[in-house]
C-alpha cells in the first residue's frame, strides 16, 4: 500500500535527519574538547626544582592550554604565576613527605565492564612507583603527613537493592607496597560507646591526624552523616559525640583542634547541596563559612587560618581554586585559574636522578 | 467457561487455533524495545560519571529519587493499562509512555548543567517506562498465536536485552573520544529515542482486540471494576499469587552480586561484569526458553525458573566461591529471568481477556515486582541483622517450601493444558 511507502519514506528522513544531528554533534564536541589540545611539554627539571624548592601548591590543571588533567606544580604567593606542568594525569591528588597518591579515571570503552580507574603512587619528582587499579570512580584521596599511609574514597555501583544507585569505599593503602591495608566498612564502628552497625554504611573523606594512627573520616547511614574518629591499628571508630549528623568529607586543620567540612543541606527532591563549614574540635561549635556556593570538596588547609577548595560552573571543564578564612571573615578568594584538587606542600629539594 | 469456544470472539479464536504465526508487530516491538533501551542505557552507563564529575551533586543524593518514582510508577502502570484497554488503545498508552522517555531524552540536553530539572527528567523517564509496558505486553501477546507466545515474548526479551547491552557500549566508545561530551551523548541517545519512538509510531499496527467482535457474549465491560474482577477468576488470582508469592522470596539481582561479592572477596571492579553475565545468560537464554514453554507449558517452564533461583541460592551459600561458582551462580540468574520473565506475560495471556489484556498485564506485573521490593528490603535487614548468610537461608527454605505449594494451586487455577 502506497501509505506504507510514504511512512517508510518519513522513517528514512528521519533515520538520516537523526544521524547528521548526531554526526555533527560529535564532531563539534570532539573539536571542542581541551584534551584534543596539542600536549603542552612537561616542564624541565631545572623549573621543576625551582618551583618545589618554595612552598607551593601541585593541583590538576583544568586549564584549557594543553595541561588540562595534568598534574602541575603553582605557587599560592602568585596566583597567576609561573606553573610547571608534570607528565602524571590526576583527577584527585595528594602529597605529603616525599609522596604523592594521585587518583585517575580512563574515560574508556571498558570503564563501565573493567574498571578503568587508577591510583599511582609517586615520589617528590613526580615520578609514578606503584599503580594499582582503583574498581570505582575516584572521590577523595589524601596522604597522612609521614608519606607512608594513604586514604581513597571510591564510588562503586550497583551496591544497593534500589538498582542504580551507588555506594562509596574507602580504602586504607600502604605507599609502600601499594596493598590496601583495611577497608573502612571493616572496622568495628561505636556510638555512645555502643556497637553501631548497619547495612547501609558507607565511609568516605579521611583525613589523618598529624601524630599517631588517628584519622576523621564521614560515616553516612540511614540519611545521616556522621563524623567518626578512628585508630588503624584497632581496626575501630567511634562516633563523635555532640556533632551535628551532618559532617561530610573532614578536613583536620593542622594544628588538629578544627575540622573544616561540607555541610549537607537538603532541598526535598533535588539534590543536596552543601556549604563549607568549620568544627572546633573541643567545644564542637560549627561556624558556617561566607561561601555561599555549592562546594563539593574535601577542603584542604592552607595553613591554620585559611581553607583552598574547588569550584566550578556545572558542566563546565574548568574549574578554579578559591580560598576563605577559616574564622568566617572576609570573602572567598580566586587564587588558582584553571585548578582542582589543591594539595599544598611546603618546600624541598628535588631529588637527583 | 472461558475455555469454550462459543464464547471466544472469531479473532482470538483464530489466534487460538491457528499454530505458529507471530505477527511483524513482535519483531518491530522489539526494535522499538531495543532502541528505546539503547537509548535509555547510554544515559544510564555515563551517569555516575556525569553526576560526580560534571554536575557535581556527589552520588548519595542521587539513590534518593530512585526510590520516589517505585510508587508512582506502579500506579500509573495500572491506570495506563486501563486506559488502554478501553476502546483497545494500546498502541497510543504505549506511544504516549515512549513519548514520555523520548521527550525526557531532550530535557537531559536541555538541562544539562542546572541540577534540578534534570533529575526531574530522569523521574519523567521511568514514569515513561510504567506506563509503557503493560500496553506494549498486551500488543505482543495479540499479534502472536496462542501456541507461539512464549516464543514471541522470548523474541522481544532478546532485543531488548541487546539494546541493554549496547547502550553502554556506544556510550563508552563516545566518552573514550570526547571525555565530557556528556551532552554530545545524551543529545545522540535522543537520536535514538525518536528512531524508537518513529518505529512504534509509522510501523507497529494497534492490534484489533476482542472488542471488534459483536458477538462476543461474555465480553466483560473495560473498567476498573472489571479489572479488578480478573482477580476473582480463579486462573488469574492463581497466577497472581504465584507470581507474588514468589517474588517475595526472590532477592533482586543487586543483592546477589553484594553477596558474590563478599563471599568470593571479589575485587569491586569485576562488580559490573556480573551484570554483564547474568544480562548474556539472559539475552542467550529468553528465546529457547520462550520456546521450550510453549511445548511443555508455560507454567512448568516459569516454575522452572524457581527451580533455577532455588539452585543459586544454594550456590549462594558457599562461604569461598571459585570462579566457575560465580559463573555458575550468574547462569541460574540468568536462566531464571529468561525463564520467568517473558514466560509470565505468555502465561498470564492465556487467562486475561483480551480486552482487559493491558490492565490484567499492568496488575500482575505490578504484583509481582512491588512483592520483590518488599522482599528485597526483607533480605537487606535480615542482612543487617544476622548476616547474609542467614539472609539467603531464609529465602532459600523460604523459596523451597513456597515453589511446591504454587506449582499445587497454579495446577489448580490454571485450566489443563497450562
Amino acid at each position: 500500500m502506497s501509505s506504507f511507502r510514504n511512512r517508510l519514506i518519513v522513517f528514512v528522513v528521519l533515520v538520516i535527519a537523526v544521524t547528521v544531528v548526531s554526526v555533527v554533534a560529535v564532531g563539534r564536541a570532539w573539536y571542542r574538547e581541551p584534551t584534543h589540545n596539542a600536549k603542552a611539554p612537561a616542564a624541565g627539571r631545572a623549573s621543576l626544582a625551582r618551583m618545589v624548592s618554595s612552598p607551593h601548591v601541585i593541583f590538576r590543571s583544568t586549564h584549557d592550554d594543553g595541561t588540562y588533567g595534568r598534574l602541575v606544580v603553582g605557587s599560592l604567593a602568585h596566583p597567576g604565576g609561573a606553573r610547571a606542568a608534570t607528565r602524571l594525569e590526576c583527577d584527585r591528588v595528594d602529597f605529603a613527605a616525599g609522596r604523592g597518591i594521585c587518583l585517575h579515571a580512563n574515560h574508556g570503552v571498558f570503564t563501565r565492564y573493567v574498571s578503568a580507574y587508577d591510583a599511582i603512587i609517586f615520589d617528590s619528582a613526580f615520578r609514578p612507583l606503584r599503580k594499582f587499579n582503583l574498581g570505582g570512580l575516584p572521590s577523595r584521596a589524601r596522604m597522612r603527613s609521614d608519606g607512608r599511609m594513604a586514604a581513597y574514597t571510591i564510588f562503586v555501583a550497583g551496591d544497593s537493592y534500589a538498582a542504580r544507585t551507588f555506594s562509596t569505599r574507602t580504602y586504607l593503602v600502604d605507599t609502600a607496597t601499594a596493598k590496601p591495608i583495611v577497608q573502612l566498612e571493616r572496622f568495628t564502628v561505636r556510638k555512645d560507646g555502643k556497637v553501631f552497625r548497619n547495612i547501609d554504611f558507607n565511609f568516605w573523606g579521611v583525613t589523618f591526624e598529624r601524630r599517631g594512627d588517628g584519622f576523621y573520616a564521614t560515616l553516612g547511614t540511614g540519611g545521616k552523616a556522621y563524623l567518626v574518629h578512628g585508630h588503624v591499628g584497632s581496626r575501630t571508630a567511634n562516633v563523635v559525640a555532640g556533632v551535628p549528623p551532618f559532617v561530610e568529607c573532614p578536613s583536620l586543620s593542622p594544628d588538629g583542634t578544627r575540622i573544616a567540612f561540607k555541610r549537607r543541606i537538603e532541598h526535598g527532591l533535588a539534590p543536596v547541596t552543601w556549604q563549607i563549614a568549620v568544627l572546633d574540635l573541643r567545644t564542637k561549635h560549627v561556624t558556617l563559612l561566607p561561601e555561599k556556593r555549592n562546594v563539593d570538596d574535601q577542603v584542604e588547609w592552607q595553613d591554620n587560618s585559611h581553607l583552598l577548595y574547588g569550584l566550578g560552573e556545572p558542566n563546565a571543564a574548568e574549574t578554579d581554586v578559591w580560598r576563605v578564612n577559616a574564622d568566617g571573615r572576609g570573602k572567598p578568594q580566586r587564587v588558582l585559574t584553571g585548578a582542582w584538587s589543591p594539595s599544598v606542600v611546603s618546600g624541598y629539594t628535588l631529588p637527583v636522578g | 467457561m472461558y475455555t469454550s469456544i462459543r464464547t471466544i470472539p472469531a479473532a482470538a479464536a483464530r489466534r487460538r487455533a491457528r499454530r505458529g504465526r507471530i505477527g511483524s508487530n513482535v519483531f518491530l516491538l522489539g526494535l522499538v524495545s531495543l532502541f528505546t533501551d539503547l537509548a535509555q542505557e547510554m544515559v544510564t552507563a555515563v551517569l555516575p560519571l556525569y553526576v560526580t564529575f560534571q554536575l557535581g551533586i556527589g552520588a548519595l543524593g542521587f539513590g534518593l529519587v530512585d526510590g520516589l518514582y517505585q510508587g508512582s510508577s506502579a500506579l500509573l502502570r495500572l491506570i495506563g493499562g486501563l486506559v488502554a484497554d478501553r476502546g483497545g488503545r494500546h498502541k497510543q498508552v504505549a506511544a504516549t509512555g515512549y513519548g514520555l522517555s523520548t521527550v525526557s531524552k531532550f530535557g537531559l540536553v536541555a538541562s544539562a548543567g542546572t541540577v534540578v530539572p534534570f533529575t526531574g527528567f530522569l523521574v519523567l523517564d521511568r514514569l515513561g517506562k510504567g506506563v509503557r509496558t503493560a500496553p506494549r505486553d498486551a500488543m505482543i501477546s495479540l499479534s502472536a498465536d496462542e501456541g507461539v507466545l512464549g516464543r514471541a515474548f522470548g523474541i522481544h526479551r532478546t532485543l531488548d536485552t541487546v539494546g541493554a547491552l549496547l547502550g553502554p557500549l556506544v556510550a563508552f566508545i563516545l566518552l573514550a573520544q570526547i571525555p565530557h561530551g556528556y551532552s554530545t551523548i545524551f543529545v545522540v541517545s535522543a537520536g535514538v529515542s525518536v528512531i524508537g519512538l518513529a518505529i512504534l509510531l509509522l510501523f507497529v499496527r494497534n492490534p484489533k482486540p476482542a472488542e471488534a467482535e459483536p458477538q462476543a457474549i461474555e465480553a466483560p465491560k473495560v473498567s476498573a471494576r472489571a479489572a479488578a474482577a480478573l482477580l476473582r477468576r480463579r486462573d488469574v488470582s492463581s497466577i497472581v499469587i504465584a507470581g507474588s508469592v514468589l517474588g517475595l522470596m526472590t532477592v533482586s539481582d543487586g543483592f546477589v552480586y553484594l553477596v558474590l561479592q563478599h563471599n568470593a572477596d571479589l575485587d569491586p571492579r569485576w562488580f559490573p561484569l556480573l551484570y554483564l553475565g547474568t544480562a548474556l545468560f539472559y539475552l542467550a537464554l529468553a528465546l529457547p526458553f520462550g520456546n521450550l514453554a510453549d511445548r511443555v507449558g508455560r507454567a512448568r517452564v516459569f516454575l522452572g525458573g524457581y527451580v533455577a533461583l532455588v539452585a543459586m541460592y544454594v550456590l549462594l551459600l558457599n562461604s569461598s566461591p571459585g570462579a566457575l561458582l560465580v559463573l555458575a551462580c550468574l547462569a541460574l540468574l540468568g536462566a531464571y529471568y529468561a525463564a520467568t520473565d517473558g514466560v509470565l506475560m505468555a502465561l498470564a495471556t492465556t487467562c486475561i481477556p483480551e480486552r482487559l489484556r493491558s490492565s490484567g498485564f499492568a496488575i500482575v506485573t505490578t504484583a509481582t515486582s512491588t512483592s520483590r521490593l518488599v522482599g528485597s528490603i526483607a533480605f537487606g535487614a535480615i542482612w543487617a541483622a544476622f548476616g547474609p548468610a542467614a539472609s539467603v537461608q531464609v529465602f532459600l527454605v523460604g523459596l523451597a517450601v513456597a515453589l511446591p505449594l504454587t506449582a499445587i494451586s497454579l495446577r489448580r487455577g490454571l485450566p489443563k493444558p497450562a
